[in-house]
């Protein structure tokens, strides 16, 4: 059946998870994992999560900012203290939350002197990330380019999938310096291993959010990416559970006493679900359930095949296809409905396009409210007009799921009159 | 209170230290060392592949292959095998027949093997060897782990003991290899408080008369030097060969050198140091250590923290069902000595065997105390957590001294030109970036 409630129960969970642990964190302590947050904040503000708790965490990063890079106040942590602010302040700049200034060249001179192997502080999460957030300031920083390099670098050698959550945030910056051609690379390196099945359970989640990020990438490919991202989505939950092993392991090491879920992933997590529910249509079940059960009963396979492909088109982000699929089996609904109570075949001029008024005015005669007739016949224009690539009609994907919850509430409602009609006759 | 009884204070640790698995990413916590591999993988990934050779007799070959595969296939306790616990794959870039397993045989082995490779190129040495007790010398266990140290090859041995107990070895080994080739399994998440600097030292180690002529005893030191998160940097040996009696020139010789890489390393001056030793601190030694401090560094603080286990006291807690004394309980014997126990009832562990061995910790501060009691037995207690040579939750000892004491039984058994080897400097600096002793 196309439900998809779980994906969305799942989306709910671990955003209440992680604006709980947001609300239980004391910010006037120096927190241990301020990157974490960091990261908590970019997606967060990302996928327009306004809540007390990104509130919070919004007014916490701006006096962060303040004191780690204006105050300079660091504890021994100075490397993630740095990035956690750097990326702070990227995050609030674009997502004009930003309530404080620093001086940027005071930080491109700090951090020359931090770095490594072309490397900021030894660390490549950290350097991906700190150059993300000094893009705008590429042409002041005199090593930017070359520590880029070392990035792409390790894109060339494969090595940037040692640690997979880096795979995630060098596909944000090459998307962000708009270098299409590594982040080609990168987008093939993330599907060949997807091919391989050579991906261990907590990096599929980065692996899945690069796939279905990039997935226009690789057009060919969307139906084995699509079933990856919902397997890895469908056992998401399990990493916030304890898992089941045998016991002569917690006789050895001792049962799992707390278990801990890493903040990256865990927000990764989140805005891949977020991204992936965009694409997913949520219809009540007793009408998704009543009308495949009718059109099966009635015969009218055809029309319900329409259905089906109209949802196969959603999911696979063919939305015009999608929405000739919905004309078609509205229309087909309608027509047969129409022969069916009048026992006379429905006239179609062949080559042109169906009109519809024939359909509109026997339901007025059998004392459909004029107002519930046009809806429904503009529901059909409505989907017809999105059912041409060539008239580009089509801005946005809720105008599509919007379509897809019309019809089917049309269609829900021409087979209750009929079997209405039917009962009285 | 009846003839006989005295009353102590104590204290407790409330919680287990947590333990960082990622370089990164500070969420990546965990207070058992299995589950945080299992969760997260290992602190270090920056490494996809770790290069190793075999060194082996005929007979055996064929069971390390397999071994190495199942590391990498995964096992029932290590599900995912090496790519799930340490983000890595093991290689076997060559191996090497050891004829039989004459000690002579495996030298051999080990010539042909230096002769061939550099250590840049290989990561470890997996050798199987025979099994030998650690008390002996002329074994083909030191033999050949001499010849490839004093060549800049760490290694691993395994025996027919391994395999005996392969569920349980699998992950141990699989620590011990990835350390060994130079990662980091997994450090302490935070920092123990009031100090720079951790020095697992040992003076006065006897060397082996193996390939000398005279019969004068020679003595060696050295120091395994740890920041304040536990992370093992480096290990230290001194380079002179001393007589009896000369301590006080062996710790000038460690300490200096071990300032001297600490503040390479890290980018500034440890000021405040802690000394672990498995014996008591002698009045000589603790004078010529404030004396190379004072020319050293100047302002400091020094805690010599002496640790052992060779005592009579045991501790009781019948409270609970098996009546151990809780891991991470304590009691003051004075206000600088204290009873910890470290392998008493812990819900992070079900297997104990036994009456828990407390340790037994005295602390002596100069020029003024700058750490507390309390300090210091989290201390201790939280280094017991990062010996990467086993993944249990239970250990008894700091890192500190299980890494002394592995490198005393191998002293014990090498030759000084071995020893003269392994500390000279185009040695030293490939193998101090790897705990290749443990």
């Amino acid at each position: 059946m196309f439900q998809m409630n779980n994906f969305l129960e799942i989306e709910s969970k671990i955003k209440k998870y992680i604006e709980e642990e947001l609300s239980q964190i004391n910010f006037t302590e120096r927190p241990r994992d301020p990157l974490g947050f960091s990261i908590y904040l970019f997606f967060l503000l990302k996928n327009k999560v306004s809540s007390p708790a990104t509130d919070n965490i919004i007014d916490w990063m701006n006096s962060w900012i303040d004191l780690i890079i204006n105050q300079e106040k660091f504890s021994r942590f100075v490397d993630r203290e740095i990035t956690s602010a750097l990326f702070g302040y990227y995050t609030l700049k674009i997502n004009k939350t930003l309530k404080v200034s620093i001086d940027e060249s005071k930080l491109v001179k700090f951090l020359s002197l931090n770095t490594n192997n072309n490397l900021y502080f030894d660390n490549l999460t950290y350097t991906i990330l700190i150059l993300l957030s000094l893009t705008d300031k590429r042409s002041d920083i005199p090593s930017f380019n070359r520590i880029l390099q070392r990035i792409k670098d390790a894109i060339k050698e494969g090595t940037i999938i040692n640690d997979a959550k880096n795979l995630v945030f060098s596909s944000i910056l090459l998307e962000k310096l708009k270098d299409k051609d590594s982040l080609h690379e990168l987008v093939n390196i993330c599907y060949k291993k997807i091919s391989e099945k050579d991906i261990r359970f907590d990096d599929r989640i980065y692996y899945s959010w690069v796939i279905w990020n990039y997935r226009k990438l690789m057009d060919e490919h969307f139906p084995s990416i699509r079933d990856f991202v919902e397997a890895a989505l469908t056992n998401a939950l399990t990493l916030l559970e304890e898992d089941e092993v045998d016991e002569s392991i917690k006789e050895m090491y001792g049962s799992e006493v707390r278990f801990g879920v890493s903040r990256i992933l865990l927000a990764i997590l989140f805005d891949l679900i977020v991204e992936f529910n965009k694409l997913q249509i949520e219809l009540s079940p007793f009408s998704y359930k009543y009308i495949k059960q009718r059109l099966l009963d009635l015969g009218w396979i055809d029309a319900w095949k329409e259905f089906e492909y109209s949802l196969d088109a959603f999911k696979e982000e063919r939305l015009y296809d999608c929405c000739y699929n919905l004309r078609q089996g509205l229309l087909k609904v309608w027509i047969k409905i129409y022969e069916k109570l009048e026992k006379r075949p429905m006239l179609i001029s062949p080559g042109k396009s169906v009109d519809i008024s024939p359909l509109k005015e026997f339901l007025k005669a059998r004392n459909v409210p004029d107002e519930t007739v046009n809806l429904i016949g503009r529901i059909y224009s409505y989907v017809a007009e999105r059912s041409h690539s060539e008239k580009k009609k089509i801005h946005s994907i809720d105008e599509v799921s919007f379509g897809i919850q019309l019809t089917f509430s049309a269609v829900e409602y021409l087979l209750r009159f009929y079997d209405q009609e039917t009962k009285i006759g | 209170m009846s003839k006989g009884e005295i009353f102590l204070t104590g204290n407790k640790i409330e919680n287990e230290p947590y333990l960082l698995f990622d370089k990164a990413d500070s969420s990546a916590v965990h207070q058992q060392p299995y589950w945080g591999l299992r969760r997260f993988g290992p602190y270090d990934k920056s490494i996809s592949k770790i290069r190793l050779a075999i060194i082996s007799p005929k007979s055996e070959i064929e069971k390390v292959k397999n071994l190495i595969e199942e590391l990498n296939k995964g096992t029932i306790i290590m599900p995912g095998g090496m790519p799930q616990f340490f983000r890595c794959d093991i290689d076997i870039i060559d191996e090497i027949i050891a004829e039989s397993i004459d000690t002579n045989e495996y030298e051999k082995a080990g010539i042909s093997f230096v002769n061939k490779y550099n250590p840049k190129n290989i990561d470890v040495v997996l050798a199987y060897v025979p099994k030998t007790s650690k008390y002996f010398s002329n074994t083909p266990y030191y033999g050949l782990k001499a010849i490839l140290a004093s060549h800049g090859f760490s290694s691993q041995m395994i025996t027919e003991w391994t395999f005996k107990n392969i569920k349980w070895s699998y992950l141990n080994l699989a620590s011990a290899i990835f350390s060994k080739a130079g990662s980091i399994p997994w450090v302490l998440e935070s920092e123990m408080r009031n100090v720079d600097m951790i020095l697992g030292i040992s003076i006065s180690n006897f060397v082996s008369y193996k390939n000398r002529a005279g019969s004068r005893p020679r003595y060696i030191g050295y120091v395994n030097v740890f920041d304040n998160h536990g992370g093992w940097m480096f290990m230290e040996g001194t380079a002179t060969l001393y007589e009896k009696g000369r301590s006080a020139d062996q710790l000038k010789e460690l300490l200096t050198k071990a300032i001297d890489r600490f503040k390479a390393k890290m980018n500034f001056i440890p000021k405040n140091i802690a000394l672990h030793y498995y014996k008591k601190f002698g009045k000589e030694e603790i004078e010529a250590t404030c004396k190379i401090l004072d020319e050293y560094i100047g302002e400091y603080s020094v805690a010599f923290i002496s640790i052992n286990d060779a005592h009579p006291f045991r501790l009781y807690d019948l409270k609970n069902d098996e009546g151990s004394f809780p891991r991470g309980w304590y009691v003051y014997l004075n206000q600088n000595e204290i009873l910890l126990s470290t392998t008493g009832f812990t819900q992070i562990a079900t297997k104990r065997m036994g009456t828990p061995k407390l340790l037994h910790i005295r602390v002596k501060q100069f020029p003024k105390e700058f750490i507390d009691i309390d300090e210091v037995a989290w201390q201790v207690f939280s280094l017991t957590k990062i010996d990467w040579a086993t993944a249990t939750s239970l250990i008894r000892e700091p890192v500190t001294l299980q890494f002394s004491r592995e490198i005393s039984y191998l002293t014990a058994a090498i030759s000084e030109q071995d020893w003269q080897a392994i500390v000279k400097p185009e040695i030293n600096v490939i193998l101090n970036k790897k705990p290749w002793f443990i």
